[in-house]
């Protein structure tokens, strides 16, 4: 009886197709003849990338520069000197409930406040004019039971301007309190009904930009998903299989994704301007990103016909996203 | 394609595609991997910097595809019964042959129930015919592990011709 050790070594005698063998060297050698002969440069689309998110940062902090300088170098006055003689220009209110706080006032410094709303009909300016000049202090007043309602920022015609915190209280009148002095006031009883015309003021203009926003969000990537559809169907690009992905490409996006979605979060819950410079930074990045990761598996993995009609594809979702950039900036503009 | 490296294939395909035909237990596989390797290997020809054997060299690219493979599917496929025909030892007689095969069969068949990493060892040192160190070498690791394996692995492979219920002398 042989030994073990000798069975398995006749294993290696174990004879290979030449049949097959011939066949894998003609597939071999067809891959080979098709491997692109000049390396592709991924400087291009790396610098490409760099500018995309340069281009973002520099136009989101134009936009984020103050609407009208000259409106800042005035000094903001006292309520107590609001008088029905002022000719407003516009009232600048931040949208209930979003962001009621000292801060909110800055907001008419920036177009990016999705949340920030202005009353330009003259009708309404009049009238909100003659309710500011028919003030009434408050002496006595329980600040816990204060509501905080709407900041409001006053701007007249000469540049001169007026800061208010209205404050609602259940079954009661508003409270108006002059940012200035700290002082509280009330409109004065025979005016007539305040709280009303400022309720229409300020539900009339319902602010869309937030809906463009959320629509965007949601929409231009089932778009994309679309088009990635309907050009792996029509195309017979073929889809990467998430099993075929290298750990280090799922770890990036995973990452990538959680940054995403942490940004969108806090979008959410505590907007400013400087969150959707983050959030497009990020998209961008975790946009180019997937695509650079299935670019490389593609060139890797498939033939330069293939690697064509992928490129063309790769364009297309660029060119979604671009548009889709150029949409929001468009928007919050 | 050049013509040293269809030498290099000419030469070497069949070592590569042994080890991977054990490592993976299916034909089409093991014809896919070596060309994946040789691929792979044209590719990266100019990282070949000559510190290796070129035959270790490839084995080593075929060694991270069956790895890859491995990680990737996390399922190993079993290949049908059927290469008993394609064994070849031209000194036997055809009673002889035919019982070989039927044996080898069997041997195969409990080769491929071991652990990777044991399978690798018997494939490395006892179908190859490695030495201890020429095995550390390929594995990266230490002669003491690679007998240490080595060991482990007949012991593993003859377990599992016993519970086969070859345990009549044949296998020892």
């Amino acid at each position: 009886m042989e030994r073990l050790d000798d069975k398995l070594q006749k294993l290696n005698t174990i004879k290979r197709s030449q049949q097959e063998k011939l066949h894998t060297f003609e597939k071999l050698s067809d891959r080979i003849d098709r491997l692109p002969t000049r390396k592709i440069n991924w400087q291009v689309p790396v610098v490409l990338a760099s500018t995309v998110v340069i281009c973002i940062i520099v136009l989101l902090t134009t936009l984020n520069s103050p609407l009208q300088k000259p409106s800042l170098t005035t000094a903001t006055e006292p309520i107590t000197n609001f008088t029905s003689t002022v000719e407003l220009k516009r009232i600048y209110y931040v949208d209930w409930p979003n962001n009621i706080s000292f801060d909110s006032f800055l907001a008419r410094a920036s177009k990016l406040y999705l949340d920030m709303n202005i009353i330009e009909d003259k009708q309404q300016l009049s009238t909100f004019s003659y309710y500011f000049s028919h003030l009434k202090e408050v002496q006595h007043i329980n600040k816990s039971e204060l509501e905080p309602f709407n900041d409001f920022v006053l701007t007249a015609k000469d540049r001169r301007e007026w800061r208010i915190k209205i404050y609602k209280i259940p079954g009661e009148s508003s409270i108006l309190r002059d940012m200035q002095t700290n002082r509280y006031f009330q409109v004065k009883d025979e005016t007539g009904n305040f709280d009303e015309k400022l309720l229409n003021a300020v539900f009339v203009q319902k602010n869309i930009k937030e809906f463009y926003l959320s629509l965007i969000v949601n929409v231009i990537p089932s778009l994309v998903f679309l088009i990635q559809y309907i050009a792996i169907r029509n195309t017979y690009i073929p889809a990467i299989p998430k099993l075929q992905r290298k750990n280090r490409d799922r770890i990036i996006q995973l990452v990538i994704w959680i940054i995403s979605l942490f940004t969108i979060i806090f979008l959410a819950l505590y907007y400013h301007p400087i969150n959707i410079l983050v959030l497009l930074s990020i998209l961008t990045l975790a946009i180019l990103s997937k695509f650079y990761f299935d670019w490389i598996f593609i060139r890797e993995h498939h033939d330069i016909k293939l690697q064509q009609k992928y490129k063309l594809y790769l364009s297309i979702q660029i060119i979604i996203y671009l548009l889709m950039i150029c949409m929001l900036i468009v928007i919050i503009h | 394609m050049q013509e040293p490296f269809k030498q290099l294939y000419i030469l070497h395909s069949d070592g590569i595609y042994k080890y991977i035909f054990f490592m993976v237990n299916n034909k089409e596989l093991a014809e896919d991997l070596t060309q994946e390797t040789f691929f792979k290997a044209f590719k990266q020809f100019q990282t070949f910097r000559n510190e290796a054997a070129i035959i270790t060299w490839l084995k080593r690219i075929a060694r991270n595809l069956v790895y890859d493979y491995y990680r990737k599917k996390r399922l190993i496929q079993f290949l049908p019964l059927t290469f008993k025909m394609e064994y070849q030892d031209d000194t036997q007689t055809p009673v002889e042959l035919l019982e070989t095969a039927e044996e080898m069969a069997v041997l195969y068949g409990a080769l491929r129930k071991l652990k990777l990493n044991h399978r690798e060892t018997i494939v490395l040192r006892k179908i190859e015919g490695l030495s201890v160190k020429e095995t550390a070498q390929f594995l990266e690791c230490t002669e003491a592990k690679v007998k240490n394996n080595t060991v482990r692995a007949i012991a593993a492979l003859k377990k599992v011709l016993q519970e086969g219920g070859h345990d009549d002398g044949a296998f020892r």
